[in-house]
């Protein structure tokens, strides 16, 4: 067994939460169509109609999470670079011996920024770009001038060899090109990951699935981007709240920041009290004999069923995710094709 | 201070054991418990001579040969960039 694998199988049979979705802020300086956050929240120049987490609340969290086991720590927005405090944040992160992954859209990573951003444990900055086209890119985030800036920190981040992922969304409006987003980060040394599932926004709002591409669409992809193998004996297993955990920016934990069963606020409780003592917990994290209609289904090796959303988009936690199953079935027929030739 | 631990790491002591992440190349590093052990005493400062004393006390083994593998575990540490002498 690998160091990665007994770290996994360890920490989540002890229900230790060594992996965590830290949500900064809910405000943006971009507009992005698709974007999961509740819009009325992400907008920096609206009022706030709840206080986000301070720069003492955000320190205390940290040190109880590295007393809780916590090792990994993914600080996400809104935009983080947004908090006047951030990197204050990634000092003390730093301090703690935290293994910091941040997610951004770019737009004030200067070469100063990446320049200061070298000097903290980054394993991987995660940067949203959705295009090599400008007018494409700039669209979908709504700012003119966004995807300049952004494809200037992803080269900026690189040069101070930082690890970076390209991470994108593929949509109706961005489909078409999506491989010269893998020329340029060839190019620049980066990682690059894309999403054919969208979500629904938090709040319900479905609005982000209408940009979701087509079968037809998926199928392409799927012959483009090579061989996805099945898994083997796949038990659609998910560790967020095993070891994985969420807090959003008022202080809210949750397994996953996409699975908001909310677990405790850590306004009025310590971390340790919510993580251990919680019993909503016991009765979210689903089992695979738990999943009446999945658990038998022909398409499980293929499936990446997320429960959280399969609660937000399908509204039952125990029962299928209408697009897992969507792609489950593309992958399935292309590897049968490819079985066949 | 003997040994400066480097600032590019990441690490937590887990379930009793230590595991180390490399920066940048994410690398996952697990110690057993002596070397935990050793860890923990770098951590507070202590020299060689210090470490070995206390792996004596704690193990059952002669000096000469914990003095032997904690010489091979630092070398090893200092090598993939972890601590510094």
């Amino acid at each position: 067994m690998s160091v990665i694998e007994k770290f996994n199988r360890v920490t989540a049979k002890k229900n230790i939460p060594v992996s965590i979705m830290f949500e900064l802020t809910k405000k943006c300086n971009l507009r992005c169509i698709h974007c999961y956050i509740n819009p009325v929240e992400n907008q920096s120049t609206k009022v706030e109609y709840k206080t986000e987490l301070s720069t003492s609340e955000i320190f205390n969290i940290l040190g109880q999470l590295a007393d809780s086991g916590s090792l990994y720590i993914l600080f996400t927005g809104g935009e983080v670079f947004l908090r006047g405090d951030f990197f204050d944040i990634l000092n003390y992160a730093n301090k703690k011996h935290f293994a910091i992954t941040i997610f951004t859209n770019g737009v004030f990573i200067t070469n100063e920024v990446a320049k200061k951003l070298s000097r903290y444990n980054l394993v991987n900055v995660g940067i949203s770009l959705y295009s090599m086209n400008q007018l494409i890119h700039d669209k979908i985030t709504g700012v003119s001038g966004s995807w300049r800036r952004t494809v200037s920190a992803i080269k900026s981040l690189r040069e101070q060899n930082i690890p970076v992922e390209i991470k994108t969304p593929l949509m109706k409006q961005n489909f078409y090109g999506y491989q010269k987003i893998i020329k340029f980060a060839d190019t620049v040394g980066a990682k690059y990951g894309f999403d054919i599932s969208l979500v629904p926004c938090d709040n319900g709002d479905r609005t982000p699935l209408k940009y979701r591409i087509d079968e037809k669409q998926l199928r392409s992809f799927f012959n483009h981007q090579g061989v996805f193998k099945p898994l083997e004996n796949n038990n659609l297993n998910c560790t967020a709240g095993k070891n994985v955990c969420a807090i959003n920016c008022y202080g809210d934990v949750y397994p996953c920041l996409q699975f908001l069963v909310k677990f405790g606020n850590l306004r009025e409780k310590l971390f340790s009290e919510i993580w251990r003592k919680n019993f909503v917990r016991k009765d979210y994290l689903l089992k695979l004999t738990d999943l009446t209609l999945c658990r038998s289904c022909n398409l499980i090796n293929y499936c990446g069923r997320c429960p959280g959303i399969a609660l937000l988009e399908d509204g039952d936690i125990r029962g299928p995710w209408s697009r897992a199953c969507e792609i489950a079935n593309v992958s399935r027929d292309f590897n049968l094709a490819k079985c066949s030739d | 201070m003997e040994f400066k631990i480097s600032d590019k790491i990441a690490w937590r002591k887990i379930d009793g054991l230590l595991y180390i992440v490399t920066i940048p190349d994410s690398y996952l590093h697990l110690l057993n418990e002596t070397s935990t052990l050793i860890w923990e005493l770098i951590v507070k400062d202590k020299n060689k001579t210090e470490i070995v004393k206390n792996i004596c006390n704690e193990f059952d083994v002669e000096p000469a040969v914990a003095e032997k593998d904690i010489k091979t575990f630092l070398s090893q540490l200092k090598q993939k960039g972890i601590i510094k002498q």
